[in-house]
């Protein structure tokens, strides 16, 4: 074993929790009252780094919670979900997950969902720049081409569905951080997440578009897509839901069976 | 990129809008690198915008170098493209380690300076510049505790390392100062033991006085004994760029910039008093 693992692995012990200080003093020079407290600072900083992070990636959730709340939160994720990457914008992927089956937060039981919401969010904020297709995507095609072909995307945008109104609670504390008093709880929703230009959107979506858009990103062809749609509302109109998708930008791109490798 | 003299602060999300509508006369602007490893958004086009009026300092807080670990093959891909994008006119990073085990603790750790460490840090370095092609500035860390088992200074350390590898030195100023008043030595002496021929970028930056000693919080204005550090540095020739850093309770803009123009001030005096010194 090296030797500077070896004390890398007990230096990070004490770092991980207090438990581990007393493995870890007889590694450092000076006075071990003071290293002991100066141990604790170092712990104390790498904890405020991950709970920083996760307040950039979820403040909706900070909202409902009260800040006090959530920090107790992250630090609990934290000791759950330790950070692996040099980069702390990547540490939070497993929030939502790690609230699903959490205790403590099982009286919120939409938070999970808000947070899978947030997280949608902070990915789109930073996806790649893409041109949405134009006006004109859908121009000249027959309806059997239109049928057969497959649609891609821009980048960050995001389908969710949840038993709660998560659209509308995020939407809802982007002007007032006590919105949740003022949401109907009791309602399922759909979500949608995209980027117009520099700016990260959020809406609802009905049901039957939800399953349209969501058949769509999983590269299944319009016309089995508009099936899905039908068998969740039969009267379904496509046309609707493409003009929103071209004027809000969702599109990059559509494809043919002959360009699909 | 010739930055001799030049003064420079921190890019940071709440000056954005201010600084590239004013752009105010600075040398150069810094960021964290890992704050732009994703692939498009608005602050990467905020930093791309930047880039076409100022010079960018990138500099790294997640590659830990000194980690036993292993390497951090992904972070560094993900560098070498902010790189490519960025054409940065500098490339920093820390003398520090931060993962054991497959955790990351996502902070600046203290290692002991061994011969161990040295080798390891060294293949790092090399590893890391030869991937970007270009030198990486290393910079002093402030480091609350040392290790018993160290068998060398910090300023040995680095100086090994500059000769190792061909890096450069980010020489942070009140990293400097802070370990000298934490543990009791000369600021002074521990300058002058540093290799200061491979200064590549200049630190300077407030920190705090905990019951604990000094703690690094870039949160705060630069003190008097730093600016003489600032100006002791330019006496002995050193003519790298020096940048404001400020990263918590981030004041206005107006007073990055006057720091910054302290800074350059600094630079000024020393180059006066210099001129004087070889007139007479």
């Amino acid at each position: 074993m090296s030797a500077l693992r070896e004390a890398q692995r007990r230096f990070g012990a004490a770092l991980a929790g207090a438990a581990g200080e007393p493995d870890a003093l007889p590694l450092l020079a000076g006075d071990p009252v003071r290293n002991r407290a100066l141990l604790s600072v170092y712990r104390a900083t790498s904890v405020a780094n991950a709970v920083a992070a996760l307040r950039l990636a979820f403040p909706v959730c900070a909202q409902i919670t009260g800040d006090d709340f959530f920090d107790a939160l992250a630090r609990r994720y934290r000791d759950a979900c330790p950070s692996s990457d040099g980069d702390l914008n990547r540490y939070s992927a497993g929030f939502p997950a790690f609230l699903d089956g959490f205790g403590p937060v099982s009286a919120l039981p939409y938070l999970p969902d808000v947070a899978r919401l947030e997280w949608a969010v902070h990915e789109a904020t930073t996806a790649a720049d893409a041109e949405p297709a134009g006006g004109r995507l859908f121009a000249g095609l027959d309806a059997d081409a239109l049928a057969r072909a497959r649609l891609r995307f821009v980048p960050g945008f995001a389908l969710l569905a949840s038993d709660w109104p998560v659209a509308d609670i995020w939407l809802g504390h982007a002007d007032d951080a006590k919105a949740l008093a003022r949401i109907d709880l009791t309602s399922a929703q759909c979500a949608v997440v995209w980027r117009e230009g520099w700016r990260v959107r959020v809406a609802a979506l009905a049901p039957a578009a939800y399953a349209l858009w969501q058949a769509l990103c999983r590269r299944e062809a319009v016309g089995t897509a508009w099936a899905a749609a039908c068998a969740v509302e039969p009267a379904f109109d496509p046309g609707p839901a493409f003009a929103q998708a071209l004027s809000a930008g969702w599109l990059h791109a559509i494809d043919f069976e002959e360009d699909v490798p | 990129m010739n930055l001799d003299l030049a003064t420079g602060i921190g890019l940071r999300q709440p000056h954005y809008a201010q600084l590239l509508a004013e752009r105010p006369p600075l040398g150069f602007v810094e960021v964290h690198s890992e704050n732009f490893f994703h692939e498009g958004g608005a602050s990467l086009g905020v930093l791309e915008r930047t880039r076409a009026h100022y010079p960018v300092s990138l500099h790294g807080v997640g590659l830990a170098l000194a980690s036993a670990d292993g390497g951090d093959a992904a972070h560094v891909d993900r560098l070498a493209a902010l790189v490519d994008r960025i054409e940065p006119a500098r490339v920093s990073e820390h003398l520090c380690w931060g993962r054991v085990d497959g955790r990351h603790f996502n902070d600046l750790l203290p290692f002991p300076y061994t011969g161990e460490a040295l080798s390891l840090v060294a293949a790092r370095v090399s590893a890391v510049q030869d991937r970007l092609k270009r030198p990486l500035l290393i910079e002093n860390l402030s480091a609350y505790v040392r290790f018993r088992d160290s068998e060398m200074s910090e300023a040995d350390f680095l100086a090994e390392l500059v000769c190792l590898t061909g890096c450069g030195l980010l020489l942070d100023l009140n990293n400097l100062y802070v370990n000298a008043c934490n543990f009791g030595e000369d600021a002074f002496d521990m300058l002058a033991a540093l290799p200061l021929h491979a200064v590549g970028e200049i630190h300077v930056a407030g920190h705090a006085q905990t019951e604990y000693g000094l703690i690094d919080t870039h949160g705060s204005r630069v003190c008097d004994e730093v600016w003489a550090l600032l100006r002791a540095v330019r006496a002995a020739g050193v003519r790298a760029p020096v940048l404001v850093e400020w990263d918590t309770d981030l004041p206005s803009l107006d007073v990055l910039l006057d720091e910054a123009a302290r800074a350059a001030d600094a630079g000024d005096a020393t180059a006066r008093e210099v001129g004087h010194v070889r007139a007479a």
